[in-house]
C-alpha cells in the first residue's frame, strides 16, 4: 500500500516537473520573438578619441514607429512626395523604372581620381561611389534590395510606402545596406538576425 | 469601533499604496564628480506618471496638444514593443567627452549619460511610458 502510494506521489511529481518546464519552455519561447530582424547602424571615428555611434532596432519596432507617425511629410507609414522640393526629380518614377528594368549597368563614370557605378545585380540596386586619391579616399556603397523599392512604390499615387519597405526588409537575410568610409570615419547600415552590433 | 476604523484605513492605504506602485519605480541617480558636487539618487512610484497625465488640467494639454500629438502614439508603441524583446543595446553614442547608452534592461528602459562632471542614470518602467502615453492620448482624444 505503501509503495503504491509513493508511486503515485512519484508520478504526481514528475507531471508537476514536466509541466513546470512546460511552461517555462513556454515563456522564454513567448519572450524571445522568432526570426526578429535587427536594423544595425555603427559609426566609427578613427581619430584616437573612440568616438563612435551605435543603433541597434528591430525592423518590426521601426515599422510600426514609422506607421505611427503624422508629421510634415510622414502619414502613417507613407511619405508624400507630393510637394516636396526635388529639383524637378520625379524620384517616384525613376525608382519605378529601376524596379521594372533587367540587371544591368545603369550608370559609370571613372576618370583619374573618381568612380561612379548605378547597377542593378540580382535583384538588389547597387551604388557606388568613390572619390579622392589613396592616400584620402571616399567611397560610398549603397545596396538596396529591389524588392524593398518595389514596396516602397507599390502604392501608386504619390506616396512612398516606407512601413512596406521596412516590412519587405525585413523579410530579408543578412543584407549589407551601406557602407561608407571617408577619412577617418567609417558608417556601416545592416541588417541581421542578431541584437548586438558586434 | 476603533478596530473596525484602524482595519479600514490600513486597507484604504494598502490599496493606495498598491495602485501607486503598479508600474514600480523610476530609479533616477545624477552623480557630480566635481569638487563640491551634489549626489542625488531618487526612487519614485512610476504610476505618478499616469496619475499626473490625468490630473493635469485639460487647458495646459491643449496648450501643449500640437508638440504631443506626433510622439504620444509612438511612444505608446514602442514601450509595447520593446516590452516583447530581450535586453538590448539599442543606441550607444560615445565623443571624445560624453558617453550616452539607451538600452532595455528588465521591464524598463535604462538610459546612462556620462560627461566629464556628471554622471546621470534614469531606469523609467515601460509599463509607466506606455500608461502615461496612452493616459494624454485619452485626455487629449481623438484627433
Amino acid at each position: 500500500m505503501n509503495s503504491q502510494f509513493s508511486m503515485k506521489r512519484l508520478a504526481l511529481g514528475a507531471l508537476c516537473a514536466f509541466a513546470a518546464a512546460l511552461m517555462v519552455t513556454a515563456v522564454i519561447h513567448a519572450q524571445a520573438p522568432q526570426g526578429e530582424r535587427w536594423l544595425h547602424v555603427r559609426v566609427d571615428g578613427d581619430n584616437g578619441k573612440g568616438e563612435m555611434v551605435r543603433v541597434n532596432l528591430p525592423i518590426s519596432l521601426a515599422e510600426k514607429i514609422v506607421s505611427s507617425v503624422d508629421h510634415n511629410q510622414l502619414h502613417h507609414g507613407h511619405i508624400s512626395l507630393g510637394h516636396a522640393d526635388m529639383n524637378g526629380v520625379d524620384l517616384r518614377a525613376i525608382l519605378d523604372a529601376v524596379r521594372t528594368s533587367r540587371d544591368g549597368e545603369f550608370v559609370t563614370v571613372k576618370n583619374h581620381d573618381q568612380d561612379i557605378r548605378v547597377a542593378k545585380e540580382n535583384g538588389v540596386l547597387i551604388v557606388h561611389a568613390t572619390d579622392g586619391r589613396s592616400a584620402d579616399r571616399h567611397s560610398v556603397e549603397v545596396r538596396v534590395p529591389i524588392s524593398v523599392v518595389d514596396a516602397m512604390v507599390a502604392a501608386g499615387g504619390q506616396d512612398l510606402d516606407v512601413a512596406a519597405g521596412l516590412r519587405a526588409l525585413a523579410t530579408h537575410g543578412d543584407t549589407e545596406l551601406v557602407t561608407v568610409k571617408d577619412g577617418n570615419q567609417t558608417v556601416r547600415v545592416w541588417i541581421d538576425s542578431k541584437n548586438t552590433a558586434d | 469601533m476603533l478596530a473596525k476604523i484602524a482595519m479600514g484605513f490600513l486597507v484604504v492605504t494598502g490599496m493606495g499604496t498598491a495602485y501607486i506602485c503598479q508600474d514600480g519605480f523610476v530609479h533616477v541617480r545624477v552623480e557630480e564628480s566635481q569638487k563640491g558636487g551634489e549626489n542625488l539618487h531618487l526612487i519614485l512610484p512610476a504610476q505618478l506618471g499616469p496619475l499626473a497625465a490625468h490630473l493635469v488640467p485639460l487647458e495646459h494639454l491643449r496648450n501643449a496638444e500640437r508638440e504631443l500629438r506626433t510622439p504620444l502614439p509612438a511612444l505608446s508603441i514602442t514601450a509595447e514593443e520593446l516590452a516583447k524583446l530581450p535586453d538590448t543595446l539599442f543606441v550607444e553614442v560615445r565623443d571624445h567627452e560624453d558617453h550616452v547608452r539607451v538600452s532595455k534592461a528588465g521591464a524598463g528602459l535604462d538610459i546612462d549619460s556620462e560627461s566629464p562632471g556628471e554622471h546621470v542614470h534614469v531606469w523609467v518602467p515601460l509599463r509607466a511610458i506606455y500608461d502615461t502615453a496612452d493616459a494624454l492620448e485619452s485626455r487629449l482624444g481623438p484627433n
